[in-house]
């Protein structure tokens, strides 16, 4: 009887485990928090990853997004697994600069997401791979011109740029007739705005961060035709013709202050969330900000559509456009070609192609980087809106990618600084600019070969 | 049966086991990334780059620039100012909650609060504190009180001002616990005997209280002075070092060179600055306090 029992217990163990070894297999293929696809995949991928392009991120739409696409992926590739290792939210630099380290020491992720602006650093470096055998020629041709000075060089693509921003000029319309097309318009709607209405005039970050360069210089200094490198990265920004462009920047952000168009404190504001503050306090007239303001608009401010829209950016002359373009990138830094091409499927199926760009920027609410998205994906083609953005990204422009460049936009931000306080005039700071600029350039040009 | 072991080991000459396992944390943790350090201010190397050179291009680059100077005119306002801030209100808290007033416990409490929260809350707490926004909570009292807004974050002075003040909020607690421990170790029969002499409560505190408070005092101007030198968090977070660099401290430009430059060489000079600064100060103190021993 005893026996009898113990074949039977024996039995429905076997049973179970063989029902538990079928389960975990059907189960194998996962999208978690920190893995995608099969569990048991002997080929492992590692990628650092934002935590918004996982299923960590606070957003149900874009979990939503992952969780499909990336179970689509992981099915179609069931051999293969992939390690995610996320990146920590609002420590970019630290961040970037501890890839670099890794990947110098051949110890980095597989592929990782990069902020555009520091492609330059793995370039220079010779970290990255070129993708160009993973993708067509169709798909290259797709993406803004703008963007291939960052992720091209030599002719060959090294990463691929996953969505992107504009600045704008938001404004009042309920309060200003003629939005601004020149500085000159710029002060006097500001100015109108606070002595009819007693709010804030413009608003802008331009206190001691990258906001002082990239919301209040290169785009105002592209506009007038101004280069910030000229050949092997040698800053000329201060130099030559480019001088007197960069001069009248800091001329006019000086004026903003001494007319009292923008109040001092942009002096100290190195970010956007004062100025939304304000925006929902129905307390200014006149702001810079991003492409993705207007949902935050919408969300704050009663009647939005009513009381805020948005131009191109003022400028010197009213017949030039210029914007100063952001985003994240994707690039490979494994050598092994057979994880390469996983990774660039990888990298196509949840960005690059032109059905995973316009699913990921809808439910991500980004902005495309691919022309074609805007032109047939009716989402963004029959939308006013977001054809308004496709416009503003004609005029795009891409933050250099060299590694001198976070140097060179620090020196900027320093001597905007300098100028908005009182120490300098704006020749005297470009000049310092500039000699401060060649000085860094030839210790960096020592460390490149 | 360990202490038996030990003896036995002690016996045999081996004293070496207990002490390795606290110098391979020593040298792996602290002594390493010191000496990494100043291997690192004698090149001229960029994260990510594997190319660079010994040379002393990195202290010739930081000794020329304009910047250093007024970088370090800027920390050490920043740094004494706390230190003299922190100890003086330290001392007069722990002076108040050692009378056991009502509400001491709570005041302790909040002491110790203020201590343990990150610099970087520190900093953006301030920030709404100081902001000529609308939601600036001191500018709304300022207005409301009739008065035009103070721009605290985008005036040089001011804002050198405002993050020494940020910074002394963080640090009093700190430095009235210490000194509120010293208190209490005080004999209160040194108080008796001063009384039965007829010594006023001044008299006291000069003759009693403060010698006795000496040590803890020195320790405590040691502590903050490195502190002081040390932080960044709170400055990052405040006004990043602006306007115009009026508030970069040495900690934040030795951050803002790795970090945002990658210039690593140049990063580790300034580190080796930061520990330069913190040893003669804490010298000076020691010797200071030596001599008035004698």
């Amino acid at each position: 009887m005893a026996k009898k029992m113990l074949v039977s217990v024996v039995m429905l163990l076997c049973l179970v485990s063989v029902v538990f070894a079928q389960a975990e297999k059907e189960d194998a293929i996962v999208v978690t928090e920190d893995y995608v696809g099969n569990v048991n995949a002997e080929k492992v991928l590692t990628v650092a990853i934002n935590r918004d392009d996982t299923i960590r991120s606070p957003y149900e739409s874009r979990v939503a997004y992952i969780e499909e696409a990336a179970m689509k992926w992981a099915e179609a590739h069931p051999e293969w697994g992939i390690e995610l290792k996320v990146l920590t939210p609002g420590q970019i630099s630290q961040d970037m600069a501890r890839l670099l380290t890794e990947a110098e020491q051949g110890v980095a992720p597989d592929f990782i997401h990069l902020d555009s602006f520091w492609v330059g650093n793995f370039l220079d470096a010779g970290l990255l791979q070129p993708i160009d055998p993973y993708i067509t020629q169709a798909d290259k041709d797709a993406f803004f011109d703008w963007t291939k000075g960052v992720t091209m060089r030599d002719g060959k693509q090294y990463a691929i740029w996953g969505e992107t921003d504009a600045r704008l000029l938001y404004y009042r319309k309920d309060l200003i007739d003629t939005p601004p097309r020149t500085w000159d318009d710029l002060i006097e709607a500001a100015l109108m705005v606070q002595d009819k209405y007693g709010i804030k005039g413009f608003l802008t970050p331009a206190g001691q961060s990258e906001s002082a360069s990239n919301e209040n210089t290169w785009a105002y200094f592209w506009a007038q035709g101004g280069e910030i490198f000229g050949e092997n990265s040698r800053p000329v920004l201060g130099e030559g013709e480019n001088r007197q462009k960069l001069i009248n920047v800091y001329a006019f952000m000086k004026r903003l202050i001494d007319t009292g168009a923008s109040p001092k404190d942009i002096i100290s504001m190195t970010g956007f969330d004062p100025i939304m503050s304000e925006v929902r306090a129905d307390n200014v007239g006149l702001i810079i900000q991003g492409t993705w303001a207007v949902s935050q608009i919408n969300d704050i401010v009663e009647d939005a559509d009513e009381k805020w829209d948005f131009v191109p950016y003022p400028q010197m002359d009213a017949d030039t456009y210029a914007n100063s373009n952001g985003g994240w990138t994707w690039a490979v830094l494994t050598e092994d070609k057979e994880k390469q091409e996983v990774a660039m499927s990888y990298i196509m199926s949840m960005v690059g192609s032109k059905d995973a760009m316009a699913a990921r920027a809808k439910a991500f609410n980004y902005i495309p980087t691919r022309s074609d998205v805007f032109e047939s994906d009716s989402y963004f083609s029959d939308d006013p809106i977001q054809q308004r953005f496709f416009e503003e990204l004609k005029n795009g422009h891409a933050r250099p990618a060299s590694s001198l460049y976070p140097t060179i936009s620090g020196l900027n931000a320093r001597m905007m600084g300098e100028v908005l306080i009182g120490n300098k005039t704006p020749a005297e700071a470009v000049d310092e600019l500039q000699r401060l600029a060649l000085v860094e350039w030839e210790e960096w040009l020592g460390t490149q070969n | 049966m360990l202490l038996q072991k030990r003896a036995t080991l002690d016996r045999q000459g081996k004293w070496w086991v207990w002490v390795l396992p606290l110098l391979l944390i020593l040298g792996l943790f602290y002594l390493y990334p010191i000496l990494s350090i100043f291997r690192l201010s004698f090149t001229d190397s960029r994260v990510g780059n594997p190319n660079f050179s010994y040379t002393l291009s990195s202290y010739k680059a930081v000794l020329t620039d304009v910047t250093l100077w007024r970088v370090l005119k800027v920390t050490l306002i920043f740094s004494l100012s706390s230190v003299f801030f922190q100890l003086f209100l330290g001392l007069i808290t722990a002076l108040l909650i050692k009378k056991d007033l009502f509400g001491a416990g709570l005041v302790k409490l909040s002491m110790v609060f203020a201590w343990v929260v990150p610099g970087i809350i520190t900093g953006i707490m301030w920030q709404m504190i100081y902001s000529s926004n609308s939601w600036g909570i001191l500018n709304y009292v300022i207005q409301k009180l009739g008065f035009s807004a103070v721009p605290f974050l985008s005036d040089p002075v001011l804002a050198l001002t405002a993050a020494i003040i940020a910074n002394v909020w963080r640090g009093t607690g700190f430095s009235g616990i210490m000194q509120y421990a010293a208190l209490c170790a005080i004999p209160n029969e040194l108080y008796e005997s001063a009384k039965i002499d007829g010594a006023s409560a001044w008299q006291s505190f000069w003759a009693i209280t403060l010698p006795q408070l000496k040590p803890m005092l020195m320790i405590n101007v040691v502590l903050i002075t490195i502190y002081s030198f040390n932080t960044y968090d709170s400055i990052y977070a405040l006004t990043r070092g602006g306007p115009g660099g009026s508030t970069t401290v040495i900690s934040l430009q030795a951050y803002e060179s790795v970090f945002s430059y990658l210039q690593l060489g140049r990063g580790s000079v300034y580190a080796i600055f930061m520990t330069l600064l913190s040893v003669v100060f804490t010298l000076i103190y020691i010797r200071l306090l030596d001599s008035e021993e004698k």
